[in-house]
């Protein structure tokens, strides 16, 4: 069955998947973004109620606020250690560059 | 308001790095940072009588708001947070004298702040989150150590804690389908152990399991804690991994997680004799402890596996309080004679640190009349069968460790040149602070084994000669020094390539605990 929980663990398998065969840091690091995004994914589906509004003033039914409160949570972490790890794969270049300059 | 320490933490945190748009004021950024270290522990003090304390932010029910308590599980953790913190934040604003001085201040405050709001939190989510803000502040930390292999070491260390947040958010989110809720209590109340909460569980543990360091998901402690400053070492070491034991406390509390406590046992005593058999090829004096704390951490594990709550915090205080001080002392020698080569460093020529590493190193075996002994104990209650026995050999294994630091520190060689340092000052106060804050941590230690131990355990002489007669046949063989075989070398070069591997360690060790 196709739901967004399942497609979210697919996609964070894909993640790991490019974590076991990539090589290169920065794909590593997309790789975990990957999983991130397949999070966001499973929790948006863990709210969803078929049919459901607004979680504000609602009618009859709405969809579950809180995954969505955590995923916003959730993805200011992502955004803070995705720049910090960028900024390491840049810095681990930087110092591998003239390492060898020095060997040579 | 107990919560308030977290505030106070973040608030001079906040204020250290708002002073250097102004300019470098060191004695401002030392007070500054003892005061958000000091006050929190002055806070906590007030609320002591208030234990066991449980607290609902806002005012809300226990259903939509989020829960902090104080009670027996996490008191003693967070006294340790305190204590250590308040150790070696003195030692810190002796030891960093260059421009870094505030970066290292301040994220060692976000690191105060986020354990001490992880230690306190009732909730999956809230306790998720404070973590994160305690390893962010770890990572940069990390990265930002002097030696070339510092950087590498943070990247290995935040892909591989990143990846392990991500699946235990996942877990987080299975659990919450299952119970409709993020509180302990109430989750513990909803909970049924069917196929999708056995998944989460495992899947939670598996990540707690990599961030604390435990034997096969131990591949990026001892980088991370070798290479650091010494500060910044000991506060890894002592307290940050506890962050997670305190995950699993909730988890053993509140959940029912009996289907994996054999898996448990086998991993944490495969913990410990790995720790122990890799401290012992170790010529570098902080990768030696590094690699005694994975084996430590087995210990704790144990106390986890076998539901003895209390076995497990007390052990990991007394291993918070002793690895500090130990990785202080041995961070004090190392940057006074320029090496961490264990056979090039000495003792002989600072007494205070003789004292203090040789009871630190008593205690962590845990030798009666230390606190270790009573931790120990304390874990020995609840194994049975042949598992005593097995747990008494880890003690001789690290028995043997401990003989093969002192005995280095104690014979000293190759280190005479360098013991007067080349101002001439031998005993200024700096040296003094760095030289008596190990002391302190091992009078601690002695003062609480003094209240809590009843008597001498005389079974302690046995595992300190049988320490001895392992020890010296593995000296005199040389039997420390084999190497690696070359493929695992030639393996561990590629940080990249390496990842790989320890991805698919990290997924086969998820397999194991979800089926």
């Amino acid at each position: 069955m196709i739901d967004a929980q399942n497609v979210g663990i697919v996609i964070i398998l894909v993640g790991m998947y490019g974590l076991m065969v990539k090589k290169e840091l920065i794909k590593q690091l997309i790789a975990v973004n990957i999983i991130s995004v397949g999070l966001v994914l499973f929790f948006m589906g863990l709210g969803y109620v078929e049919g459901g509004g607004f979680p504000i003033h609602p009618v009859d039914t709405a969809v579950d606020p809180l995954p969505a409160a955590l995923m916003i949570t959730t993805l200011v972490v992502d955004v803070a250690i995705t720049s910090l790890g960028l900024a390491m794969v840049i810095r681990i270049k930087k110092e591998d560059a003239s390492s060898e300059v020095a060997d040579a | 308001m107990i919560l308030a320490m977290v505030a106070v933490a973040l608030f001079f945190a906040f204020l250290l790095t708002f002073i250097k748009i102004f300019g470098e004021f060191h004695r401002l950024s030392n007070i500054l940072f003892m005061a958000g270290i000091i006050i929190p522990a002055l806070i906590f003090y007030y609320h002591i009588p208030e234990n066991p304390l449980s607290l609902i932010m806002g005012g809300w029910s226990r259903v939509s708001g989020i829960e902090i308590a104080l009670d027996t599980y996490n008191y003693y953790l967070i006294l340790a947070e305190l204590i250590v913190f308040s150790l070696v934040g003195l030692y810190a604003i002796n030891y960093f004298v260059d421009k870094k001085r505030n970066v290292f201040f301040t994220l060692m405050l976000l690191m105060h702040a986020g354990l001490l709001g992880g230690f306190m939190s009732r909730d999956l989510f809230n306790y998720f989150v404070l973590m994160e803000v305690a390893y962010v502040s770890t990572f940069i930390m990390v990265g930002i150590s002097k030696g070339k292999e510092a950087t590498k070491a943070a990247f290995r260390y935040l892909i591989f804690s990143f990846m392990a947040s991500y699946l235990f958010l996942l877990s987080i989110g299975i659990i919450y389908i299952n119970t409709g809720s993020l509180n302990m209590v109430t989750v513990s109340e909803n909970i049924v152990l069917n196929g999708q909460t056995k998944v989460a569980i495992g899947l939670a543990f598996a990540s707690l399991l990599m961030k604390a360091g435990i034997f096969p998901l131990f591949f990026w402690l001892p980088d991370a804690h070798s290479i650091p400053n010494t500060p910044v070492s000991a506060v890894l070491s002592g307290i940050s991994l506890k962050g997670p034991i305190y995950g699993m406390i909730l988890f053993v509390v509140y959940m029912p997680m009996d289907f994996l406590s054999e898996t448990l046992l086998y991993l944490a005593f495969a913990s410990v004799f790995f720790g122990v058999f890799m401290g012992l090829r170790q010529t570098n004096i902080k990768r030696l402890l590094a690699y005694s704390t994975v084996s430590q951490m087995g210990y704790v594990l144990v106390g986890i596996a076998t539901a003895n709550v209390f076995g497990a915090v007390y052990y990991g205080i007394t291993h918070a309080i002793i690895k500090s001080g130990l990785f202080l002392a041995a961070g004090t020698l190392a940057d006074r004679h320029g090496t961490t080569d264990l056979r090039r460093l000495t003792y002989r020529d600072n007494k205070p640190i003789l004292i203090a590493t040789m009871v630190l190193s008593l205690a962590i075996v845990g030798i009666s009349p230390t606190l270790g002994a009573y931790a120990k104990k304390e874990l020995m209650d609840s194994v049975f069968g042949v598992w005593p026995l097995i747990m008494t050999c880890g003690s001789i294994g690290t028995m043997v460790l401990m003989f093969k630091m002192n005995f280095y520190l104690w014979r000293g060689k190759g280190s005479m040149t360098t013991l007067i340092p080349k101002d001439g000052k031998r005993f200024d106060h700096v040296w003094i602070t760095k030289s008596f804050i190990p002391l302190i941590m091992a009078a601690l230690v002695l003062i609480y084994g003094y209240i809590f131990v009843p008597g001498i355990y005389l079974s302690d002489v046995i595992i300190i000669s049988a320490g001895l007669l392992v020890f010296i046949p593995l000296y005199k063989t040389d039997l420390f020094h084999w190497r690696l075989p070359k493929f695992v070398v030639n393996m561990t070069c590629d940080l990249g390539g390496t990842n790989n591997y320890l991805v698919m360690v990290y997924a086969a060790v998820i397999l194991l605990l979800i089926i």
